[in-house]
């Protein structure tokens, strides 16, 4: 669109009156919602275009040459957008009244304009559409992880009867996951009338990968616990197939064992996992760990095993490092001696609640920053 | 600004040492993991990776460990770790067993020995 040398020259008396607002960086021109009479016309600088909301979409930038305020300007609607200077800039503030007045009718102004809001409408229309099309997906996702959720939970004994009726001991179990899926395992098999064989692990890394890999792991333990009796046997078992057809990772700590609830034996085999706590009357103490490293690494290593007595009333916590190494605001984690103190004689219901508890207090953390899985066993008196 | 960071030095001896500083948590174990592939990529490569100022292991910097530990194996190389003070770190490579695959050390001097001889 060529203008005259004299249109030009109408226009640019026109402007000439206009004031001319300097911008630091980083400084607002206008901020969503506030009523604007002007339009800033960018002489130099750069500056840009952000929309309100989180819409996920880059800020658009503004050249010199180009103008904005025009919109809330025109329509007399409050700003809809954040226009803010990326470098200085110098912009041309043109009143309504003078645009509509004096240089509206000028030759070739209008259809500037007007081709200046159409490109804009445009690009506003894509960049809708395209926030539109990635909250469709992310509805669809999280509908997906949701799906993915209930079957991991369905994996894992949280509720209802964990113990056959009749079973010489009491048994209870927690999970607090960091996210919509989560890595953690435990499970409660019973062998016999009076046997159980537990267990409780951690794969390393979170999200979809860690939650497929557990429910493999615990389909592995369900098939092998019906098979091997010796949990140092089971675990070079369980770490054979986890090792195979893999080069990175994930990996799972598993610690694993069989209670006796006519003889309170407990009898486990440990692959890299933190050590479980013995429940007694004088309190709550680590039980010492037979070697083992953790699952899915080295093949053939060996895993030994260890005994401890359970007396009537004594009892187990097996956990998953999100509980010790959990930390409060300020950096301290909480550690194997804050669950120490809890009341050692109570039934594993009360003795998780009330740890949980404190444990909640504790990190003022909500979803916890790592999954955290309990599992508490009691020989009944 | 990430949680963790890596450096590393090829010495005189044919030994490589990988210094890991930082929180080794899920973030901190993203920032290194690629560097650490590529500096364990090589054949028959004597590594000592110097964990000394790492402080909180993780199980995905546990997983990174492992990861550059099976390599080097599959390769005809080895790896040494060189421990400090952090209770936490070496508590969480006891549990683990990582201590009974890969020889770890309290000073970077035991580790190249270890790998020389």
């Amino acid at each position: 669109m060529a203008l005259s040398q004299a249109d030009l020259t109408r226009i640019t008396a026109v402007l000439q009156p206009c004031p001319i607002h300097e911008l630091a960086a980083d400084a607002v021109l206008l901020e969503p919602g506030q009523m604007n009479d002007t339009i800033f016309l960018l002489l130099d600088g750069q500056a840009s275009v952000r929309l309100p909301g989180n819409t996920g979409t880059a800020p658009i930038p503004v050249q010199s040459g180009e103008s904005v305020g025009e919109l809330s300007a025109f329509d007399q609607e409050p700003v809809s957008a954040e226009v803010r200077a990326d470098t200085p800039c110098r912009f041309l503030a043109i009143g309504r009244e003078r645009f509509w007045r004096e240089l509206a009718p000028l030759p070739g102004v209008a259809e500037a304009m007007l081709r200046g809001l159409s490109s804009r409408l445009r690009n506003t229309n894509r960049i809708a559409l395209e926030a539109q099309r990635r909250n469709l997906e992310l509805a669809h996702l999280q509908k997906e992880l949701g799906a993915a959720r209930r079957l991991q939970e369905s994996l894992l004994p949280l509720s209802g009867h964990l113990l056959p009726k009749g079973y010489p001991m009491r048994a209870a179990t927690r999970m607090c996951s960091a996210s919509a899926v989560s890595g953690d395992l435990f499970d409660l098999v019973p062998l016999g009338e009076q046997r159980i064989f537990v267990y409780i692990g951690d794969v390393t890394g979170h999200g979809l990968g860690a939650a497929l890999f557990m429910a493999r792991t615990v389909g592995l333990m369900r098939l092998l616990a019906h098979q091997i009796a010796s949990p140092g046997e089971l675990l070079a078992q369980l770490n054979e197939r986890l090792c195979d057809s893999r080069s990175n990772g994930p990996y799972v700590t598993l610690l694993c064992g069989v209670l006796d609830g006519a003889t309170g034996q407990f009898t486990y085999a440990n692959a890299g996992h933190c050590p479980p706590l013995k429940l007694t009357r004088s309190g709550a103490e680590p039980l010492p760990l037979p070697k083992g490293v953790l699952l899915g690494a080295f093949p053939g290593v060996p895993y030994t095993e260890m005994a401890t007595t359970l007396e009537p009333g004594e009892g187990l916590l097996l956990y998953t490092d999100g509980l010790t190494e959990a930390e409060n605001p300020e950096g301290e984690a909480f550690g194997l001696e804050r669950c120490c103190p809890l009341n050692p004689g109570a039934e594993p219901d009360q003795l998780l609640d009330s740890l949980l508890e404190s444990w909640r207090s504790f990190t003022a953390l909500d979803p916890p920053a790592d999954d955290c899985a309990l599992l508490a066993l009691q020989r009944v008196s | 600004m990430g949680a963790s960071s890596i450096s590393h030095a090829d010495q005189a001896n044919g030994i490589r040492t990988i210094g890991l500083i930082g929180r080794l948590d899920m973030e901190g174990a993203e920032d290194i993991e690629t560097t650490m592939e590529e500096l364990t990529a090589g054949d028959n490569l004597r590594l000592v990776v110097d964990i000394t100022r790492v402080s909180f292991l993780a199980s995905a910097g546990i997983r990174v460990l492992i990861n550059a530990a099976r390599g080097l194996n599959q390769r005809g190389g080895r790896m040494a770790l060189v421990l400090g003070e952090n209770p936490q770190v070496r508590e969480t490579l006891e549990f683990t067993g990582i201590s009974m695959v890969i020889p770890s050390f309290d000073s970077g001097d035991q580790a190249e020995s270890d790998l020389l001889g």
